[in-house]
């Protein structure tokens, strides 16, 4: 349905955007992942028609789109700070885009009055839209782009303004709204947790590029690249040295890692990054191998609610952080095996 | 009238070299050294002020706002209060009532100063008793004080809004029109006048067109209020709102009428009413520019006041209390529309 083709853009001759290219399917629930100031906010606006690429073309149903006018498009797009207009009730906020369309006063009662019912906001819509909550103006943004029954839904950090609990809250609402819409759904965010829950397929866009793109899982477990799974927040990271290659094995500064994710074949005495994922540890009783297997000192315990994230020094090398079920207590000595299937390994830039 | 020569203000020495000694050249040089001082005061004032601006956002009514609590924030509160009572209440209870109160003393009374309640100074306003040819009754001066008002506001909104959207546009130009458009604050209204009398006198039949000019004196005169209410606001609509706006079906060339129009409307009817009541009360720059048969509302309080007898007296604090009950009318709708949505400037 929506094609990009080599977008790039610009600003003060430095490149926001580079090569960007990707398509979208009915249904679809795409999320651009990256950190803040990396062009995602653009890229929306690009596709809205709000800003033009300096090179590159957007296809919507194999029509190129780029000289239609934004406001013919039919994309509707949730802003950040929602841009509610501070002038209109909630009601006539989410009519805004109706009466654009010049519908008849009776069919806009009606999909008013749906649109409020979907996001839960019957009870205010004659409230004034400076007098909402937080969560409450999300609400309104969202019914307010959503009523004019637009083509595309394109959602800019929608959840950027929000508490922790409010954004928990609201995720998930969110993904069941979204779920139940026929349209496709482009989400930006620089939030991992908002991506997973929202996406169907994710494209992690990084210094106006995209890097990767995959489904939620798979780019978890199988990021491209040490920036990618550092953006992931895997930080658990020890450099070491192939020593075997079957099984393959890295020689580190906390003991030898067997890993069991190759994609590619590795030489004897490759320089590598090893990242250990924070599930991958299981505590054991006594050591009973060479391989995977390691003593530690608790050096942190924060409780989780479901979980406990530990920190665990290990022979004074290295400290790692990982999620447990049990609880341990702080400067406890711990025996654990590290999951091969847990570990990913890079070749070591230069 | 009020502190004697030793008071006198660079203001009222133009006014006086122009119109008493009819000494144009003294009047120009003092013009010159307040344009001067203006311009140096305007140029530190936006240097100052510098790029920042706060955000206009609507707010609840009396958000942010307490009751004081200690002993000192309330003898606060009573001071400024007395402070404002004494300034700006009593002239005005004294001037309404001067122009209802009439005064005599004489052998009749035995010396005794008497007074009572009487319309007699506005009656007084529709009478020509000295059959003179250049009277004009307080409705007709009303009138051209109303027509000029009308007039310089139009003028002023029109001109206020053109440079405030033109200089949210771009930087660069909002530096020199918020230059170019602070100068009339700086330059009384009688040098303004002068410059006008000065530059247009030359033209043949000018004096007929003196009329003419008087309105847009007075819309120079109001331009920096009408920017300074309207310029914020229009700053301070976030684009993303534009942006909002289109995506949700607005033609560019609309958003004007569905977005911003609706978000300034408050602050061009308080810009409207403040040009509408500046004009009203406008007296230094009519003075040189009002044709004898066409005085303006001030003019005519003038004219009274320069008459003798304590008649006259009244009937130009009468025509004073008209003017002041059209102004606090015109301050009394700014409120009642700022009620719901209020902005701050700067």
């Amino acid at each position: 349905m929506l094609e990009l083709k080599h977008i790039e853009k610009k600003y003060n001759r430095i490149p926001l955007l580079v090569d960007v290219s990707f398509s979208i399917e009915k249904d679809e629930v795409v999320c651009i992942l990256g950190p803040s100031g990396g062009g995602k906010s653009t890229l929306l606006k690009i596709i809205a028609g709000l800003e033009k690429p300096a090179s590159g073309q957007v296809f919507w149903d194999g029509k190129d789109v780029c000289q239609t006018p934004p406001h013919l498009r039919k994309f509707g797009l949730m802003f950040q700070d929602y841009a509610l207009f501070p002038h209109l009730n909630v009601f006539d906020n989410i009519a805004f885009g109706l009466r654009m369309q010049h519908v008849s006063e009776d069919e806009i009662n009606k999909r008013v009055d749906e649109a409020l019912e979907m996001v839960d906001l019957q009870r205010i819509s004659d409230r004034s839209v400076v007098d909402l909550s937080g969560g409450e103006k999300q609400r309104v943004a969202f019914a307010r782009a959503l009523a004019p029954k637009p083509k595309l839904l394109m959602l800019d950090e929608p959840m950027g303004s929000l508490d922790r609990a409010l954004r928990d809250q609201l995720i998930k609402e969110l993904h069941e709204l979204i779920n139940n819409m026929d349209i496709p759904v482009i989400y930006v965010t620089h939030d991992q947790e908002e991506a997973f829950t929202i996406a169907d397929r994710l494209l992690i866009l990084y210094e106006g590029r995209i890097v990767q793109s995959g489904s939620p899982k798979y780019i978890y477990t199988h990021p491209r690249d040490l920036w990618v799974a550092s953006f992931f927040g895997l930080n658990n990271k020890v450099e070491g040295k192939i020593c075997s290659l079957d099984p393959v094995v890295a020689e580190t500064a906390i003991g030898k890692i067997a890993f069991s994710w190759c994609e590619r074949k590795f030489l004897i005495g490759e320089a590598v990054d090893l990242l250990i994922l924070p599930t991958a540890l299981s505590m054991i009783e006594k050591n009973v191998d060479d391989l995977n297997c390691f003593e530690g000192y608790i050096t942190d315990n924060i409780f989780k609610g479901s979980s406990f994230t530990i920190k665990v020094r290990i022979r004074k090398a290295a400290e790692f952080s990982f999620q447990i079920l049990a609880q341990v207590t702080k400067g406890e000595k711990i025996i654990f095996t590290i999951d091969p299937e847990s570990i990913l390994c890079f070749k070591r830039k230069k | 009238m009020m502190g004697g020569a030793a008071f006198t203000t660079i203001e009222v020495e133009i006014y006086i070299q122009t119109m008493q000694f009819l000494n144009l050249k003294m009047a120009g040089i003092l013009s010159l050294i307040q344009l001067i001082f203006s311009m140096l005061l305007t140029f530190l004032s936006l240097r100052f002020s510098s790029d920042r601006n706060v955000p206009i956002v609507p707010v609840i009514e009396g958000e942010g706002l307490r009751k004081p609590d200690s002993f000192l924030e309330k003898s606060f509160v009573y001071i400024v209060s007395m402070i404002l009572v004494v300034l700006l209440v009593s002239p005005t209870v004294a001037l309404l009532l001067r122009s209802i109160l009439s005064f005599t003393k004489g052998y009749s009374t035995g010396g005794v100063t008497n007074w009572k309640l009487t319309l007699e100074s506005y009656r007084g306003l529709f009478i020509n008793e000295r059959h003179s040819l250049f009277f004009v009754p307080p409705i007709t001066a009303l009138k051209n004080s109303v027509l000029y008002a009308v007039v310089s506001m139009t003028t002023a909104l029109i001109i206020g809004t053109m440079v405030s959207v033109s200089s949210s546009k771009n930087k660069q130009s909002n530096k020199y029109l918020s230059f170019l458009v602070m100068l009339p604050l700086g330059t009384s209204a009688v040098t303004l006048g002068l410059g006008y009398l000065s530059a247009f006198s030359s033209v043949p039949n000018s004096i007929r067109w003196f009329p003419v000019l008087i309105p847009m004196a007075h819309a120079l005169i109001a331009l920096p209020f009408v920017i300074r209410i309207i310029q914020p606001v229009i700053h301070s609509i976030p684009n993303n709102l534009h942006e909002a706006a289109v995506t949700l079906g607005v033609p560019e060339r609309q958003l004007w009428k569905y977005v911003d129009l609706p978000l300034i409307e408050k602050s061009l009817a308080t810009a409207a009413i403040y040009a509408f009541a500046i004009s009203l009360g406008e007296f230094g720059a009519t003075s040189f520019l009002a044709r004898p048969e066409y005085p303006t509302l001030p003019v005519a309080i003038f004219r009274y006041l320069n008459l003798p007898g304590g008649e006259n007296y009244g009937k130009a604090m009468a025509m004073a209390s008209i003017l002041l009950i059209i102004c606090g009318a015109g301050f009394f709708i700014i409120e009642h529309l700022q009620i719901k949505m209020k902005g701050e400037k700067q």
